[in-house]
């Protein structure tokens, strides 16, 4: 080949590529509504934009997708086709600009104040309720939320047109009334929520829950049916207790199948927060476990506990007993600690930290785990993928049983099902085994993982009356019933699916349902209460875990770094073996009341004027 | 130099055929990775996930149903790539391929000439001019102060200073930062200056040119080989740089950062079968940034080679 | 006569003053905003702390006017720091003690034009074309897909071969490094020397030992001690290999640095690590200084002096 051909090879391979550009030019995808990253562009035409009023959506491009909000939107135009919300314009078209790096909480923040590429209404992925508001870049929605939009049937009310504004005729509930309580509570802000500096903002509404989703195990029904594997006393033959839930993991790996996989890098962040707050709430109890959030409550350590606390931080609980915020049973030996900000570092101390930390020792094993997760590529879209196409034996692929993940996962996972696949596989979510010690002994629970998602209104929209007429037709029971048809994931609003709604779900959005629906599974949510009512500390405060990570002092090294990853890396076949007994002794090393007293300290001091 | 077969003496020595045998295996080792990611490149995802290192081949699930018909899809994938390549902004927005094509045209070839022409420039002086204009050895003092005075800005310090001059995420003023005169082909375009004679010049100082004529139409036209050479080794180096783009110009992606961030892409879902997180649609897009500099270079592999060498270029 | 010759070169000296002027004006602003002020402002960065109230740096008070060097100093001498050292020490050696002098003998043999020498130099000579990003990728999904296939998992994330491996990825790169250069330089030797040592019938290895690397000394003393500044701050291929995710073993201090700078580390914004890393860069801009000189003061004493 002499140089001339070498130089037309060259040149060839370049055109061979440029011809790939160019069939990358012609067709849009079809299933848009999966693209993670990518961004279609608006389909709004200049001429729709000068004939109808253009309202603009912001949708976290996440595993829910944007599918739902197209069909809502299309309902939408057409309910209001003959209204004129703007001079000169008739009707309005709805324009969904889904994104994900570009809605986070500064790039919402920036786009509303700077008034660039802001949208009317974001559909976001964070819990922004209590910062948008005291910054001013929520809308105050409290009127619209409390209106009367829906009929006893909690669909959309008639409507009339009274002097252009759109009035409701036989309206007789709200948005409000059709939240749940937590959600309520979490979203309704007062004035000490709305405090500026001299300034107090107006109490009320200025977010809505978005998404709430459940993470936990997934597993695959149909393979546990056929392997005689429900054969517990937990709900429909699940793993009752934890030892039944470690030989469920231990038969699993004995048919040589492989126990579970999950998203390794991706899932630490995520879905470790949801398993330590279910399992937390679940073993300490909701309220007990909501107090590493609020400092606001009463905890009793046991004797044992107090023994270890003394151990650790000698002289720590008799000074608490001396200033009044602890008190002394002699009978039991137990000390009931009144738990605020100052006080909040033994919390770390909670039986159920510790039981966390054992419990996880033994999960993160390379026994139980799918061994490609190792890889330091491996993220969700493998699990899923893994998990998926496991069950027909390609390759020397071992079939796993479970995956860990999110409520939206299979949504999320849709191209790697066989087209007729999708929905008809059976995959449920097991709920944590019970432990010795919870404190109620039957409870068996699954995560809340987002703690709750925000959507809210853009304090600079020009159309807000569009803005009310798209958030009360969006939480209608027909909306919300097309978000749960479309997604497979379920709402934390009043809304029922017909019988022949939850028929067309698949298997496991019927799964899901019946959990956050029905007392049909006998599995308890807990869900966390809004991270507006965190207290102001706790979110200032940079060490870390009480009640989320739970970060350890490793041969006398600080370890930052959350505990799943920690074990994960060291899985107990390399040369560095972490027991939980170690990583346990290390945590009570880490959060140490010294470190707690400076960290509260400097915060005081830096909000003093505050 | 002659070229020296195995028939010789000298090259049967264990010294030769040792490191001979050290290099066969390196190219061989090299073009294999290389062939193995364009081959890996047109595969399917499923295809990758059960079948890593082989020709693509027909996968059939435990019933005997084909999943994967065993076929390239060269253009599926890199059609895919052109459409879902893209790289975040400072706002998170995201910028596709075409954008970051134009970034890194503007990127390569605007500040690969300024990376060229300001040691060209005053290498020029030094060589030139030092004997007559006593102060043009300051030159020489900067270069000896910037190759041996252990101090460098720190990323910190120079994020900070691109901030407060403003050049911080401006393609377009940022290029001041290039501009340095007394950067890596300094001594290399010294060397071709202190090459050249004095005698057309002052046969042109004759006939009434001044300096500057002299500069670009006498002296710089007889280095264009070089100043080619040098220059296309910059668009070179450029094309590839995704960090600089990364860290100070984030508003103005080019495809080396885009290829990046591509392939830490972890939770983008997929469309039409096509997934960005798999590996062959991520080793397309290697590719893809790949080709322009690999053809170009193929292109002029032998000017390149031929005259680049250390302290003096062949012209 | 002579007054208008004197006026004549009067006259051209001040055009070739105006003209160097004209030219190297902008150069010297260039520099002098770019590399003196700021190197200044990296010092000056070295004493400041990040004020969020007012959103700018300003200057450490008395009593913490050297808190960031202390905290350089304190990270340096903990075990965490200590680990840094020596895997950027570690990465180090690969590249100066094992690479460079094969890089040179491959540059010898190619040199020499032993068969073909055409197609390796081309060969060689493409991951520098192609990118180290691209090249560092293509190895990492190699690899895994090669230790996948034989059962092998997470090659890059286990401590026992994390290290092992990656340090194969650049002894690989370092082989080809400094191809062009290194030819470049040993063309120049005197063919009439080569000629000379051929009819004395010496081997290859001692034309390059005697003959070649002599000659090539001053290149090479280039090399080594743009190589040995880079001791403190190498950041190996890290970044581009796990992005933010290197294993703890394996982490330099230039990769530290870098990320403190992207997005900050241990908890720290990135802004608040400016202070810290300008402090840092400066330390080990001294602390490099003996290094440097001890090694220029070793290639001088073991300098051939051979001249041509």
């Amino acid at each position: 080949m002499n140089k001339k051909h070498i130089k037309l090879t060259a040149l060839l391979v370049c055109a061979a590529m440029a011809g790939s550009m160019l069939a990358a030019c012609g067709g849009g995808n079809e299933s848009s509504s999966d693209l993670g990253g990518l961004t279609p562009d608006s389909s709004i035409t200049d001429e729709q934009r000068e004939k109808h009023t253009v309202l603009s959506l912001g949708i976290f491009n996440g595993g829910v997708g944007y599918e739902w909000t197209k069909k809502v939107a299309a309902e939408f135009e057409k309910e209001f086709a003959e209204v004129s919300f703007e001079e000169g314009k008739t009707g309005v078209v709805v324009d969904i600009n889904p994104q994900k790096d570009a809605f986070s909480v500064d790039g919402m923040r920036s786009a509303i104040k700077q008034g660039i590429d802001a949208e009317d209404i974001y559909y976001s992925c964070y819990n922004v309720s209590k910062d948008f508001a005291r910054d001013g870049t929520s809308l105050n929605i409290t009127d619209w939320v409390t209106e009367d939009a829906y009929k006893a049937d909690r669909t959309f009310a008639d409507w009339e047109l009274v002097n252009g504004k759109v009035v409701y005729t036989n309206a007789t509930s709200s948005i409000q009334d059709k939240m749940y309580d937590v959600h309520k509570e979490g979203h309704y802000l007062d004035e000490s929520d709305l405090t500026v500096g001299a300034e107090v903002l107006p109490s009320g509404y200025y977010s809505l829950p978005f998404e709430d989703s459940l993470t936990g195990f997934v597993y695959d029904h149909d393979l546990f049916e056929e392997e005689g594997w429900l054969i517990y006393d937990g709900p429909n033959g699940l793993p009752k207790t934890e030892e039944d839930f470690f030989d469920l993991l231990d038969t699993i790996y004995d048919a040589n199948m492989i126990p579970f996989t999950y998203a390794a890098n991706d899932a630490y962040d995520y879905f470790s927060r949801g398993l330590t707050q279910a399992f937390l709430a679940q073993y300490e109890g909701y309220e007990n476990a909501e107090l590493d959030y609020t400092y606001d409550g009463e905890y009793v350590f046991d004797a044992d506990t107090a023994a270890i606390i003394n151990e650790n931080e000698e002289g720590a609980l008799s000074a608490l007993v001396d200033d009044g915020l602890a008190e002394f049973k002699p009978t039991d030996g137990s000390y009931k600690v009144t738990i605020t900000p100052e006080t909040a570092w033994v919390l770390i101390y909670q039986p159920g930290k510790a039981k966390y930390v054992e419990f996880m020792r033994r999960v993160i094993s390379t026994k139980y785990i799918d061994p490609a997760t190792i890889e330091g590529t491996y993220t969700f879209r493998d699990a899923q993928k893994n998990f998926v196409w496991s069950w027909e034996g390609l390759g020397n692929q071992k079939r796993i049983a479970m995956l860990y993940e999110g409520e939206w996962w299979e949504n999320e996972a849709r191209t790697f099902f066989a087209a007729a696949e999708y929905g008809q596989r059976d995959f449920r979510f097991m709920p944590l085994p019970t432990f010795e010690g919870q404190k109620n002994h039957d409870e068996q629970s699954i995560g809340n993982y987002s703690k709750g998602v925000d959507l809210f209104v853009s304090s600079k929209t020009k159309i807000p009356e569009v803005c009310r007429l798209w958030l009360q037709f969006a939480h209608s029971e027909e909306s919300l019933e097309t978000f749960t048809m479309q997604t497979g994931l379920t709402r934390f609003f009043d809304y029922d699916l017909s019988d022949a709604q939850y028929n067309q779900l698949t298997k496991f959005a019927q799964n899901v349902y019946d959990i956050k629906k029905t007392d049909k599974t006998g599995i308890v949510i807990h869900t966390a209460r809004h991270l507006t009512q965190n207290h102001e500390f706790y979110d200032a405060m940079k060490m870390g875990g009480f009640g989320s990570d739970l970060y350890s002092t490793i041969d006398g090294k600080e370890h930052k770094k959350m505990l799943v990853r920690t074990f994960f890396e060291n899985p107990g076949t390399t040369k560095v073996n972490i027991t939980s007994e170690q990583y346990i002794n290390g945590m009570y090393k880490y959060y140490t009341k010294a470190k707690w007293d400076l960290a509260y300290a400097t915060w005081q001091e830096n909000n003093a004027d505050a | 130099m002659e070229k020296l077969s195995f028939k010789s003496k000298r090259a049967r020595s264990i010294f030769a055929i040792t490191v001979w045998t050290l290099i066969l295996t390196w190219c061989v080792l090299f073009l294999y990775v290389l062939a193995w990611g364009l081959m890996t490149s047109g595969k399917s995802d499923m295809q990758f996930t059960y079948n890593k290192l082989g020709f693509p081949k027909p996968i059939t699930n435990k019933w005997g149903v084909v999943r994967d018909p065993g076929k390239f899809q060269f253009l599926e994938n890199y059609a895919f790539v052109f459409e879902s390549m893209t790289a975040p902004d400072s706002h998170g927005a995201r910028v596709s391929f075409f954008p970051m094509l134009l970034n890194t045209l503007y990127y390569t070839l605007a500040y690969g000439l300024v990376a060229v022409v300001s040691p060209m420039l005053c290498s020029y002086i030094y060589a030139k001019y030092s004997k007559r204009v006593r102060w043009t050895k300051l030159v020489w003092v900067i270069m000896l102060v910037n190759m041996y005075v252990p101090l460098s800005a720190s990323l910190a310090a120079s994020i900070n200073l691109a901030m407060q001059l403003g050049t911080y995420n401006n393609i377009f003023t940022f290029i001041w930062t290039y501009c340095g005169g007394f950067g890596g082909c300094f001594l290399i375009y010294y060397a071709i200056w202190k090459g050249l004679s004095w005698d057309y010049a002052e046969a042109a100082i004759i006939d009434g040119a001044n300096h500057f004529t002299i500069l670009f139409r006498i002296m710089f036209p007889m280095t264009l080989t070089v100043f080619w050479v040098l220059y296309i080794t910059q668009i070179i180096a450029l094309w590839s740089d995704y960090q600089t783009p990364m860290v100070y110009l984030r508003d103005y992606p080019t495809l080396a950062y885009g290829v990046f961030v591509f392939n830490s892409t972890v939770n983008a879902a997929g469309a039409n079968g096509l997934d960005p997180t798999s590996v062959t649609i991520k080793l397309a897009a290697l590719f893809i940034v790949a080709t322009p500099m690999f053809t170009l270079f193929m292109i002029f592999k032998d000017k390149m080679m031929g005259s680049l060498t250390m302290g003096g270029l062949k012209g | 006569m002579k007054r208008t010759k004197l006026k004549g070169l009067q006259t051209q000296a001040k055009q070739e003053n105006i003209f160097c002027f004209c030219i190297l004006i902008f150069f010297f602003i260039q520099w002098g905003i770019f590399w003196l002020y700021a190197n200044l402002n990296s010092i000056r960065l070295a004493f400041s702390y990040f004020n969020t109230s007012v959103d700018e740096y300003l200057l450490l008070p008395a009593n913490r006017f050297f808190e960031n060097f202390a905290d350089f100093f304190s990270l340096l001498i903990t075990p965490r720091g200590g680990e840094f050292l020596l895997n950027g020490a570690y990465f180090h050696l690969i590249t100066s003690v094992v690479c460079l002098p094969i890089s040179y003998m491959v540059a010898f043999i190619i040199y020499k034009k032993l068969p073909f020498s055409g197609i390796f130099k081309v060969v060689l000579y493409l991951p520098a074309i192609l990118s180290g990003m691209v090249v560092i990728l293509l190895y990492r999904h190699y690899i895994t897909a090669l230790a996948t296939e034989n059962g092998f998992r997470g090659i890059f994330t286990d401590p026992s071969t994390s290290r092992w491996i990656v340090s194969l990825y650049v002894l690989f790169t370092g082989i080809p490094s400094g191809l062009l250069v290194n030819l470049g330089s040993m063309s120049r030797v005197p063919s009439e020397l080569i000629e000379y040592g051929e009819l004395e019938g010496i081997s290859l290895w001692k034309e390059f030992v005697l003959i070649t690397v002599p000659m090539i000394f001053p290149v090479l003393q280039v090399q080594c001690l743009g190589l040995f500044t880079g001791f403190f701050t190498t950041q190996g291929p890290l970044f581009t290999f796990y992005n933010r995710n290197a294993p703890d073993e394996l982490q330099t201090f230039g990769y530290y640095m870098f990320m403190a700078v992207y997005e900050g580390v241990d908890g720290m914004s990135k802004q608040d690590m400016y202070g810290f890393t300008s402090a840092a860069n400066l330390s080990i801009g001294l602390m490099s200084i003996p290094i440097v000189q001890g090694t220029k003061w070793l290639f001088d004493k073991f300098d051939p002096g051979a001249e041509f």
